[in-house]
């Protein structure tokens, strides 16, 4: 067996779909083979990665009705907290997401970006914002996407610089309209339809960075 | 020998041996299957045209070029593997591309996996898994189920079946005439369907335009969303539905209906919610700068 066809037999092996045989035949390649052997286990540490990621997020459209339910709560919220300090709270998640991004992308943008920041930090959405964390089922949304940046990241040498263009551009853009949303959101946080448009930002923007860490190979 | 004829003598040497680089080596293999067999493809660079052909065999013509070391074909009568092995130690540049046409069964079922090589079906009616990095992938006949994904290339679907699903990242995605059920979802390339029925569509983008001409099923619905590309819906001005659109700050044109209200003082966003009778598709058109364009025949 050569390198080529033992790495074409790494997601069958890892899916448990080889034959005893085959099996037998690929571990005789890796016990004579570093570089396969290594590539075998970032692979397997990437599915692990992935499988690890909360799939609650890829029914969203479903989640509204537990959105809508967290707008109540955080009304509650706003009493026992303040209504200052969740906007503070709020305007900084939404700064963070973007300057991670934003790092993603590149120094040049990543400027623009935190530029752009302090707009939301004035007006930022506040309870409504905290609410659609929890209303998503994600209760470290930050963590999340930082782990899936990072899987993107540790991907980008097998990406094409078009293809990682069009990724980072596409979050970006997401990014910033998340931030008007949230910045709309600010003034007025009882707004469904606003709610739906950040539920649906999310959305695609978790769906993006998943799609991005899946991607085959391409150079 | 004087200088002249040795150099036109190197330059021979050098010719014959760039001939030799070119030259493609020709392949011509059948293999015994059964009707409904599954015909697994995997190639690198080149072009893979799957053809239907007759019953009970796999047929692989064409050439195999630069780089390659040999065709692998194996299997069984459930299913066929076919795979083009290429020289880790070749090294060179590309001259004579792997051009490969495999007619199999009409109904046959397609796993076929490229990175550059385009790929074309023809007439095959099994369900096709179709996969390329940036080859173009070219979809002729109606199969009974499909699954389509490219990074960069362009997808093609001439009949698409009861059961669709395409994606691609900045490929444009073209489909003629959709048969039900169609999940279709690009980053920033354009989304365009030309005709069809669509019982229950989704239709996604980020920034990429989404233009759609097929007629909603009547119980059906049709969810269209990007962030900044442009909506287009065409639809027959006696079309009965419930209507659903929705923008951030975006435009909204819309030719059947009352006018959008705005969604909050604070933004440009605007709603619209509407019936053209009673019953009929749910149509919902969202985007977040992206026009919408609800538009009659």
């Amino acid at each position: 067996m050569n390198c080529h066809e033992a790495i074409d037999r790494f997601d069958d092996f890892l899916d448990g779909r080889l034959d005893a045989v085959e099996v037998d035949d690929l571990q005789a390649h890796l016990a004579g083979c570093p570089s396969c052997a290594a590539e075998l286990e970032s692979i397997h540490e990437l599915r692990d990665l992935a499988a690890e990621l909360p799939r609650s997020l890829e029914p969203s459209r479903n989640l509204w009705p537990a959105i809508e339910a967290r707008i109540s709560e955080a009304k509650v919220v706003r009493g026992r907290f303040g209504r200052r300090a969740l906007l503070a709270a709020a305007a900084a998640v939404v700064v963070v997401s973007s300057v991670v991004t934003a790092y993603f992308i590149g120094r040049s943008q990543a400027v623009v970006v935190t530029a752009q920041s302090p707009v939301v930090a004035e007006s930022g959405p506040s309870e409504v914002l905290l609410a659609s964390f929890k209303g998503l089922g994600v209760d470290d949304y930050m963590a999340t996407r930082t782990e899936l940046m990072n899987a993107f990241d540790a991907r980008k040498h097998e990406l094409s610089a078009e293809t990682v263009n069009v990724v980072a551009e596409n979050l970006l853009l997401i990014d910033q309209a998340m931030n008007k949303i949230a910045e709309a959101l600010g003034e007025d946080p009882e707004n469904e339809f606003l709610m739906k448009q950040l539920a649906g930002a999310y959305r695609r923007q978790i769906d993006l960075l998943r799609r991005a860490v899946r991607m085959p190979a391409e150079v | 020998m004087n200088k002249m004829v040795k150099n036109a003598a190197i330059a021979l040497a050098v010719l014959m041996a760039v001939g030799t680089a070119w030259a493609a080596q020709p392949v011509s293999e059948t293999y015994p299957v059964g009707p409904g067999a599954e015909i697994e493809i995997n190639v690198l660079s080149g072009t893979v045209t799957i053809v239907a052909g007759r019953d009970g065999q796999v047929e692989v013509t064409g050439t195999l070029g630069d780089g390659v070391e040999s065709l692998e074909i194996d299997g069984d009568k459930d299913g066929v593997y076919i795979e083009v092995e290429y020289d880790e130690d070749y090294h060179g540049k590309q001259q004579v591309d792997t051009d490969l046409t495999i007619h199999v069964p009409k109904r046959a079922m397609l796993s076929v996996e490229t990175v550059s090589a385009s790929i074309s079906v023809a007439g095959v009616f099994g369900e096709l898994d179709l996969e390329s990095v940036s080859g173009n992938v070219d979809i002729t006949g109606k199969p009974l189920a499909l699954d389509v994904e490219t990074v960069s290339g362009n997808i093609s679907v001439e009949s698409a079946p009861p059961e669709a699903d395409v994606s691609s990242v900045s490929g444009k995605i073209e489909i003629r005439a959709t048969g039900g059920s169609v999940d279709v979802e690009n980053v920033s390339g354009k989304i365009i369907i030309y005709g069809g029925v669509i019982d229950d569509g989704d239709l996604e983008s980020v920034s990429g335009d989404i233009t759609c001409h097929a007629t909603p099923g009547p119980d059906g619905s049709l969810d269209v969303e990007t962030m900044s590309g442009t909506i287009t819906l065409t639809i027959d001005a006696t079309l009965v539905a419930s209507f659903d659109l929705s923008t951030f700050s975006g435009s909204i044109e819309n030719q059947i209906g009352p006018e959008p209200r705005r969604t909050s003082k604070y933004t440009p966003g605007k709603e619209l919610f509407f019936n053209t009778g009673t019953g009929g598709p749910h149509i919902s058109l969202e985007s977040f700068s992206g026009s919408i364009k609800l538009i009659t025949r």
